[in-house]
């Protein structure tokens, strides 16, 4: 329970400050870090940020009931949104078969949210366990 | 055996051989008739009383079954001292429960498991964070209807505007047979096939979020303010989807449970800015507002959404008045939705839209295609769809031309009523409508409208594109949707706020700069 609280505070750190970077980046009209770590646009920020609230929000709760409700949406949507970026890959690739650019195909496979989408996987299968038994 | 199965045993027995007595006479009388009817039926229906079925077989003189099938009617009845139609309904629910029991198996929902959907209604229905996970929801199903899909409808629109196209353009067949088909049925065809890819995804998600019962908590957490305009919660859904585009928007007012909100929804829809209308803000902005770009079109999406507030409050008491019903609010639990379910809910929904709006668009594209190559001077040939001194001299100029006193005030020309017109095709088309008729090109326009414009007549022109007529697709839904009457009403509504705001707009101008 203790390395799923951790985990959880881990993933939810990591979107709002992904977030973060890219407000700052974008109203400095600087580039700090490297770009496909950070969300595609403004929307996505958002999406970022509730995430981020949700699993901190699983943290702050961790011993209240609302605590696995929480973390459980921020799971689900964590997850969706790697699809989201996977489905939009795999469609978009008809482009990028034509233009074809190793480049672009990696960088798509690099997106942070593909990565803390993966991340949240195990903890959506340990969430599962919890609720069904 | 239980005595109330013995009894519903016997009763079963007992309706069946009445049914079947009654079957047998109907047979006897319809073989001298030389009458094909399905016996069966017709005794179920005397048993019950149908008055329709005991009219018609007077009139074909079969009063000897009428009377006999009500002997056996009577006799039924006195010996279970029940109504047929109770009866008959006991049967039917005795044989689907039966059925049901064979074949559905059901899952004994665990205490936990409830206990755990109350637990997600806490977060999903908290003010903040409920506010904050249906916004992102509302993002991601943005995303995957807008976003996506682009590489496919940017296919299908290249497949019609380029290959198939061409391939009429280029046929042998006479000028005005190939720009029909071209110009205006395939036109018309593509417009409706580019919606396809939107529509699917945006349903999917649609679906996918009902048949969880996720929608039930959105509308939850909406009603309140919703309440306030006499709309259910679940009215904000189609309102923000209208941001994206005006049709799937109109379609899925299908959620709303009456025809009242239905109605009041969609009258709200169309000042929803689509996002078909950005192209439009864009160029004017480019050219007369280059440096606060982001607020000038901010506060043209804020005068579509504070119309649309007005109007839902002004219908809601002129022409819905008294009709407002209490909202019984059902929190189903949360449920892990089937594929086919919602893969089959789905495609009903895009399959509607292309029979039904689809027909409409073609048809009108054919109309006003007729009323772009001619003019008083009779055929003027294909090419005036894409040269502008010819096109000023088809009934669509002259139509313009006859509207350009009404749009005096507004210090606009013939040329961007047309456009107006075109745009009642598609909102996409207005650019490239103004550069064909400015006969400048798309990048080009912004210098030639900065010389026929000054910003203020610019953004009353912004206004009226968020207020006026949607799109036909749009139009062709909203008659699908709720009726020709009331998209007439529409319209016309919209005609006429429109152009009273950019009256107004130009009055409160004019008196600042």
């Amino acid at each position: 329970m203790k390395i799923m609280t951790r985990y959880t505070l881990l993933l939810g750190t990591a979107y709002i400050v992904s977030s973060l970077i890219y407000l700052i980046e974008s109203m400095a009209r600087v580039k700090i870090s490297v770009p496909q770590l950070l969300p595609s646009d403004v929307g996505m920020v958002f999406y970022f940020m509730t995430v981020g609230v949700l699993y901190n929000y699983a943290w702050i709760k961790s011993r209240e009931e609302v605590s696995n409700a929480s973390l459980f949406i921020a799971l689900l949507m964590s997850v969706a949104i790697m699809l989201v970026e996977v489905v939009d890959f795999i469609i978009s690739s008809i482009d990028l078969l034509i233009s074809s650019t190793r480049a672009e195909i990696i960088y798509n496979i690099m997106r942070i949210e593909v990565i803390l989408g993966i991340l949240s996987i195990p903890l959506l299968l340990k969430m599962r366990k919890v609720i069904y038994e | 055996m239980k005595n109330e199965e013995l009894f519903e045993k016997l009763n079963k027995l007992k309706v069946e051989e009445a049914i079947e007595k009654i079957s047998k006479i109907i047979d006897s009388s319809m073989r001298k008739l030389d009458l094909r009817v399905d016996s069966r039926w017709l005794a179920i229906r005397l048993l019950e009383d149908d008055n329709d079925v005991v009219e018609k077989l007077k009139s074909r003189g079969l009063e000897s079954v009428i009377r006999e099938s009500k002997r056996i009617k009577d006799e039924l009845e006195a010996r279970f001292n029940k109504s047929v139609e109770v009866l008959m309904i006991e049967k039917r629910y005795h044989y689907i429960l039966s059925l049901s029991k064979k074949y559905i198996k059901r899952k004994q929902a665990r205490e936990s498991l409830t206990i755990f959907t109350n637990k997600l209604d806490k977060v999903l229905t908290h003010p903040i964070i409920g506010l904050m996970i249906f916004v992102s929801m509302l993002y991601l199903l943005f995303k995957l209807s807008f976003d996506i899909v682009t590489p496919l409808t940017g296919l299908i629109e290249t497949f019609f505007s380029h290959y198939v196209y061409n391939l009429f353009k280029t046929s042998l067949l006479p000028e005005i047979i190939s720009s029909l088909l071209a110009d205006a049925v395939l036109n018309g065809v593509g417009i409706v096939l580019i919606f396809i890819p939107n529509l699917l995804f945006l349903f999917l998600g649609i679906s996918f979020l009902e048949d969880t019962g996720y929608l039930a908590r959105v509308a939850f957490l909406f009603d309140k303010w919703m309440s306030k305009l006499g709309l259910s919660g679940r009215a904000v859904i189609p309102l923000l989807i209208g941001f994206g585009c005006n049709v799937p928007a109109t379609m899925s007012t299908r959620v709303l449970g009456t025809d009242r909100d239905r109605r009041l929804t969609v009258f709200m829809i169309p000042f929803m800015s689509c996002s078909a209308r950005l192209p439009i803000y864009l160029l004017f902005t480019l050219a007369f507002f280059k440096e606060n770009q982001i607020i000038v079109i901010l506060s043209i999406y804020f005068i579509g959404v504070v119309t649309a507030i007005i109007t839902a409050i002004l219908f809601n008491n002129l022409l819905f008045k008294g009709q407002t019903v209490g909202y019984v609010m059902d929190m189903p639990p949360y449920l892990v939705p089937s594929a086919i379910s919602v893969l089959i809910k789905s495609w009903e929904r895009v399959k509607s839209f292309l029979i039904r709006a689809g027909t409409i668009i073609v048809s009108l594209m054919v109309v006003i295609w007729v009323l772009s190559i001619t003019g008083p001077e009779g055929y003027l040939g294909a090419e005036a769809l894409s040269n502008p001194e010819l096109l000023s001299r088809s009934w669509i100029a002259l139509f313009s031309k006859l509207l350009e006193p009404l749009f005096k005030p507004f210090n606009w020309d013939w040329r961007i009523t047309a456009s107006l017109m075109f745009g009642f095709i598609a909102k996409e088309v207005v650019v490239s409508s103004l550069a064909v008729l400015y006969g400048a090109g798309e990048q080009g326009l912004p210098s030639v409208l900065l010389s026929s414009f000054t910003p203020l007549t610019a953004y009353s022109l912004m206004a009226f594109t968020v207020l006026y007529t949607p799109c036909m697709a749009t139009v062709a839904t909203i008659k699908t949707e709720i009726g020709l009457k009331y998209t007439l009403l529409i319209v016309s509504y919209q005609l006429i706020i429109a152009y009273t705001i950019t009256c107004v707009i130009l009055l409160i101008g004019g008196l600042i700069t």
